[in-house]
């Protein structure tokens, strides 16, 4: 429970912090806040209503303090040129996004964890030789070079999958369809990060007594390492997940532009291209948010599974 | 690696004694060392893409066979050919020319991104690990917010402000990397704080930069390069990756990240520019990363828990 | 690579007898749907006539708003007819068109039938808008009675109907709604009148569905869905694909089509009437000795700008008429591609180590040019920072109500699209443009003097002599390098017939099946 508490105040103080280096980049660039934030685009009506908005003329404390409040009500500000919430135009693509995270992360635990457990079990065989040149083959390969070479490859050679798009709304095949590359793209560097570390762990739980003791006792082999040891040997792993996920994020944005895609990174990143610095401020937020709330949630996992994190921090 | 307590004796300063002691073993150490170096593949392949990426890098104006930003219309978008080893771009800029110059782009971010946020990084870490507690919670603070921001996306909101510059690049890498070795650092200084021989320095009155920096930074150090050789690659990709997005150098400076951007945009014409620009990316990822673990499995082997 | 010869004619003829052997895989899309798939660069931020962007909202405002008259091609020459919303449209005189909005025609959300009274508003409306200068010649609308009314010009001005009434500034809006709303909208029509109506989510897609008000003949689809690809490179990448029925094409993309068409597919070429230039700020203080610009014009190499960047797909350009117009000259006048001579007015202008940036689109062909010009003018002495920027920010650069970019401009690369006659080009470089679209910022009585003239005089003869002589004018302030003449060529199936305005813009309610 302290740890719980002690660790969600962390989140809270760090989110808190990210909210304000956001808020103070606005600020650190000399010239009007207004004008900067709203680009050479901005009509002078948009100014005034974004000067009222976030009360210009009040200290920045209370500016500060005032933007604080709106970010964590879910108030990101409004877009320069359509006028939308930031926040309901971020809403639209977040989805995309974690679809692609959620598919390129699955294929990889789906892949890598039972690589990294038949390589434990049989140690220094070929199968463990293999799995090791793949791990580090498919890490020394940004993603982005992956996504590129897939486009080259599977869209543009062979012309088996689509290049595009995230597909048909309403139409899950196609959408389906448009995710394989993507997905393939931020995925397959995990597959070796999670092999060799669920490998790693699994050796290192293999050798403690009571698994030792578990196979003495004629439990299937199988059993022992899906059953027990697995379970032990996950905790890292969650973690490396976590700490990873930052990493998936930025993958993410080269995918979605890539592939055209919709989602939050080419929103990010288009908005970047057009100055809309609105959009660029909640999409940083957001994203930054995201990270922060999975790191916690790989720790917390962590800390329900194994009793003894709970001790430390 | 047994070192021994320090022997208290009045007449010598202790740093004196210690240092005798070590030296020996040391040296004993550094020669079993070298040999396992030496005789793992992994570390051998490592060191020899290294160095052929330094000396590609440094060597480029002599090495390159073409002015990577001359012009040569008629000759645009060849294939490999006897004359052009890697096939030209669009505008018959001869890409393997460019690629040698595009590695000085990534040297520069690299040796200038590492060495920066290293130094700065065994600062803060050893300040955090030596000082307060108060000082302690409030730069694990600092550097679990800037680890919050995944690095592109830092990036791209900086870059919003500011426009596309090296320096940005620059900027973002020493940045988001000063965390990684800070905590390191912190974690080294934490367990040398309560080691004997540094109570002993303090109880004859050492000042605190002088323990920090005579005895607690020899010892640090050793991680942070083993990070450092594993962080060039990092650091290498977030500039080919920025300059792909058009983020990063400005034409016509060739970047292996600008070459796979001219290559994508050309990728059904030729796909030699994209194979091109990503070789070398890959080929000094493996490297760096080679060097890094072998060199982390023989001198500290707790730290890897990979193979 | 295929060279193209340099007449239009003969580049439709070269994209016909291209083989049909496909390097990549390519399949034709299904067109049993009825859906028509075509792509659109961005997002549609201000449907309204009097203060879009262009291009795509253009193609909005003909699905979902009455005109008058619309482009029709004849062979090569482009001429226009007056659109299914009117029963007739007829130049009375010099200064007066009849109209008669044809009877039935309702505007959606219950704003009743389309009037003469609109049209009045609509237009009338344009002259205090951001698209005034496509109205200067209009005095007013006479309404005659529900139905019918006359467009009364203030003076003699041919090129109205084609350049005005056929493009989107010519639309028609409901009175009754735009009040409601205000007066100004941004992404939702106040009230349809078209075959399709239309949903946009942002960032995604523009959908147009049967508008069920609409009495009117059926479009040969019955829906058009546009998804929003920025990238040309991603949506010919879409095409190949097969997701698409229709997109732009890059140059180069251009030439391996031309030279190795897909299988099933056709090359369309519209927006014939563009015209691209290298532009330097006469005023800046590092441009502002004529020197100094004349050398510019000398040192850059256009004819490898058209190999390079553009493939060698796009005619040499000249000066600001294009192809196929009155006025449009066939060489330059003070200056030829010379780098010694360059060099030589450098030195005599006295400059060394001179630093410039220049400004350009962030497309794959500009850029491409832009490096060009770099190595060029590299070649002369002097430095060039090429800065690629969005079109957002792009646009707005030299204009002075947009912010203080205008001041630091130095070279940019430019390309404007125009109408079917020369006196919609030379608007943009009168004094009173200076800092609105004159970014070069020079300014001459003669020129002004002989728009005016231009727009009055109806004798082709004289018209030409007029054009051509503004040119000249135009070249020897030496803010200009002429680069070319750039289609916008449109890949799309072999079962889909095109319908591309000169401007560019495509008229999905006017896509046929082959």
């Amino acid at each position: 429970m302290i740890y719980l508490t002690k660790r969600l105040g962390l989140s809270a103080a760090v989110i808190l912090l990210v909210v304000a280096v956001l808020f103070s980049l606005l600020h650190l660039i000399p010239g009007d806040p207004a004008t900067i934030a709203l680009g050479p685009r901005a009509t002078p009506e948009a100014i005034a209503r974004y000067a009222a908005k976030m009360h210009l003329d009040e200290p920045v404390w209370t500016q500060f303090l005032i933007y604080v409040g709106n970010a964590l009500t879910g108030d990101l500000g409004v877009d320069v040129f359509s006028d939308r919430p930031v926040a309901t135009i971020i809403g639209e693509r977040l989805g995309f996004t974690l679809a692609l995270v959620c598919a390129g992360l699955g294929w990889a635990v789906l892949l890598g964890v039972p690589l990294g457990c038949l390589a434990a079990v049989r140690p220094n065989t070929a199968l463990d030789r293999v799995t090791g040149l793949l791990s580090v083959g498919t890490i020394a390969v940004p993603s982005f070079l992956v996504s590129i070479w897939a486009l080259l490859i599977f869209a543009v050679g062979l012309g088996w999958l689509p290049a595009i798009g995230a597909g048909e709304p309403g139409d899950l095949g196609d959408q389906l369809r448009h995710l394989v590359l993507p997905a393939f793209a931020i995925g397959l560097s995990w597959v070796g990060y999670l092999a060799r570390m669920v490998r790693a762990s699994m050796l290192e739980v293999m050798g403690e007594t009571y698994i030792r003791s578990a196979r003495a006792f004629g439990l299937r082999p199988r059993r022992v390492v899906f059953g027990y040891a697995l379970r032990v040997a996950i905790l890292p792993t969650v973690t490396l997940i976590g700490m990873g996920f930052g990493g998936l994020i930025s993958s993410t944005v080269f995918a979605e532009i890539i592939f055209a895609r919709p989602g939050l990174g080419k929103l990010i990143f288009d908005a970047v291209m057009a100055r809309n610095f609105p959009i660029v401020q909640g999409g940083v937020l957001v994203a930054t948010a995201l990270y922060i709330v999975v790191v916690l949630l790989s720790d917390l996992i962590v800390a329900w599974l194994d009793p003894r994190v709970r001790e430390t921090l | 690696m047994e070192t021994g307590l320090p022997p208290v004796d009045a007449s010598r300063l202790p740093e004196d004694a210690l240092e005798d002691t070590m030296r020996e073993s040391a040296a004993r150490e550094r020669r079993e060392k070298l040999r396992m170096f030496l005789t793992s593949w992994q570390g051998m392949t490592g060191l020899v893409l290294v160095l052929v990426f330094f000396a590609s890098a440094i060597f480029a104006p002599w090495l390159a066979p073409y002015d990577p930003n001359a012009l040569n219309i008629p000759a645009r978008l060849s294939s490999p050919t006897a004359e052009h080893w890697a096939g030209t771009d669009q505008l018959g800029r001869d890409t393997f020319s460019r690629i040698l110059y595009g590695g000085r782009v990534a040297l520069k971010i690299a040796a200038i991104g590492v060495s920066v946020s290293l130094v700065v990084g065994l600062i803060l870490g050893m300040m955090a690990g030596f000082g307060p507690r108060w000082l302690d919670n409030l730069l694990l603070l600092l550097f679990d917010t800037v680890r919050a921001f995944p690095t592109i996306i830092l990036a791209l909101a900086t870059v919003a402000l500011t426009g596309p510059s090296l320096e940005l690049v620059l900027a973002i890498v020493i940045i988001t990397s000063i965390p990684q070795y800070a905590r390191v650092a912190r974690t080294a200084t934490l367990s040398l704080k309560s080691a004997d021989f540094i109570i002993a320095e303090r109880s004859l009155g050492a000042s605190t930069p002088r323990i920090l920096f005579q005895h607690v930074m020899p010892n640090v150090v050793g991680p942070l390069l083993i990070l450092a050789a594993m962080e060039v690659p990092v650091v290498v990709t977030v500039e080919a990756g920025l300059s792909f997005l058009g983020l990063g150098v400005l034409p016509p400076t060739a970047s292996w990240g600008t070459i796979l951007n001219e290559g994508y945009l050309v990728i059904r014409d030729t796909p030699w520019m994209v194979i091109a620009g990503g070789v070398p990316l890959i080929l000094t990822t493996l490297g760096f990363t080679f060097l890094g673990e072998a060199l982390r499995d023989i001198f500290d082997p707790r730290m890897g828990k990979g193979r | 690579m295929t060279r193209f010869t340099q007449t239009r004619r003969g580049f439709l003829a070269s994209t016909a007898a291209a083989g049909a052997a496909a390097v990549l895989p390519f399949k034709a899309a299904a067109q049993s749907s009825g859906t028509l798939r075509l792509r659109i660069d961005g997002d549609l931020d201000v449907l309204d006539p009097g203060f879009m962007t262009g291009g795509i909202e253009i193609e909005a405002q003909k699905q979902c708003l009455p005109f008058l008259a619309q482009y029709k091609r004849e062979g090569d020459t482009v001429t226009w007819e007056p659109t299914y919303f009117v029963d007739t449209l007829e130049q009375r005189d010099a200064t007066h068109i009849d109209f008669t909005v044809r009877d039935g025609l309702v505007w959606s959300g219950g704003y009743g039938p389309v009037t003469a009274a609109d049209v009045k508003y609509s237009y009338e409306r344009m002259t205090s808008s951001d698209w005034s200068g496509y109205f200067e010649a209009l005095d007013r609308v006479d309404v005659t009675d529900e139905r019918s009314g006359t467009i009364v010009l203030k003076e003699p001005f041919a090129p109205f109907i084609m350049v005005t009434l056929c493009h989107g500034p010519g639309a028609v809006l409901s009175e009754k709604a735009m009040k409601d709303v205000g007066e100004r909208f941004t992404t939702e029509f106040p009230a349809i009148c078209g075959p399709y109506k239309l949903d946009l989510t942002p960032g995604q897609r523009a959908l147009y569905t049967p508008n069920p008000d609409w009495t009117g003949p059926k479009p040969a689809f019955e829906r058009v869905e546009c998804p929003i690809i920025g990238q040309v490179k991603a949506a010919e990448l879409a095409f190949e694909a097969g997701e698409l029925h229709c997109t732009e094409v890059a140059a180069d993309t251009l030439a391996r089509y031309s030279a190795n068409m897909p299988d099933g597919a056709e090359i369309t070429v519209g927006g014939e009437l563009q015209y691209m230039w290298l532009g330097m700020n006469t005023q800046n203080p590092k441009l502002a000795d004529l020197t100094v610009r004349r050398a510019i014009q000398h040192a850059v190499d256009v004819d490898s700008i058209l190999q390079g960047a553009y493939s060698g797909t796009t005619e040499k350009s000249y000066g600001i008429v294009c192809p196929g117009l009155l006025g449009k000259r066939d060489a330059t006048k003070y200056y030829q591609y010379d780098p010694q001579k360059a060099r030589d007015l450098l030195a005599e202008a006295g400059i060394a180590g001179l630093e410039l940036t220049l400004r350009t689109l962030n497309t794959q062909e500009r850029m491409l040019a832009a490096q060009i010009i770099q190595a060029n003018l590299a070649g002369i002495g002097i430095t060039v920072k090429v800065l690629p920027l969005d079109s957002g920010p792009f646009w707005e650069m030299g204009q002075e109500s947009k912010g203080d970019t205008w001041q630091d401009l130095e070279l940019w690369l430019m390309r404007f699209g125009t109408t079917p006659d020369p006196y919609e080009a030379t608007q943009w470089f009168t004094s009173d443009q200076v800092g609105v679209w004159n970014w070069e910022r020079w300014t001459s009585e003669e020129y002004d003097r002989l728009y005016a003239e231009g727009t009055r005089e109806t004798d082709p003869a004289r018209r030409e002599e007029i054009y051509l002589r503004m040119q000249d004018i135009m070249e020897e302030t030496g803010a200009y390098v002429w680069i070319n003449h750039e289609p916008e060529a449109f890949v799309h199936s072999s079962d889909v017939v095109v319908s591309a305005a000169p401007t560019g813009e495509l008229d999905y309610r006017r896509f046929v099946r082959a």
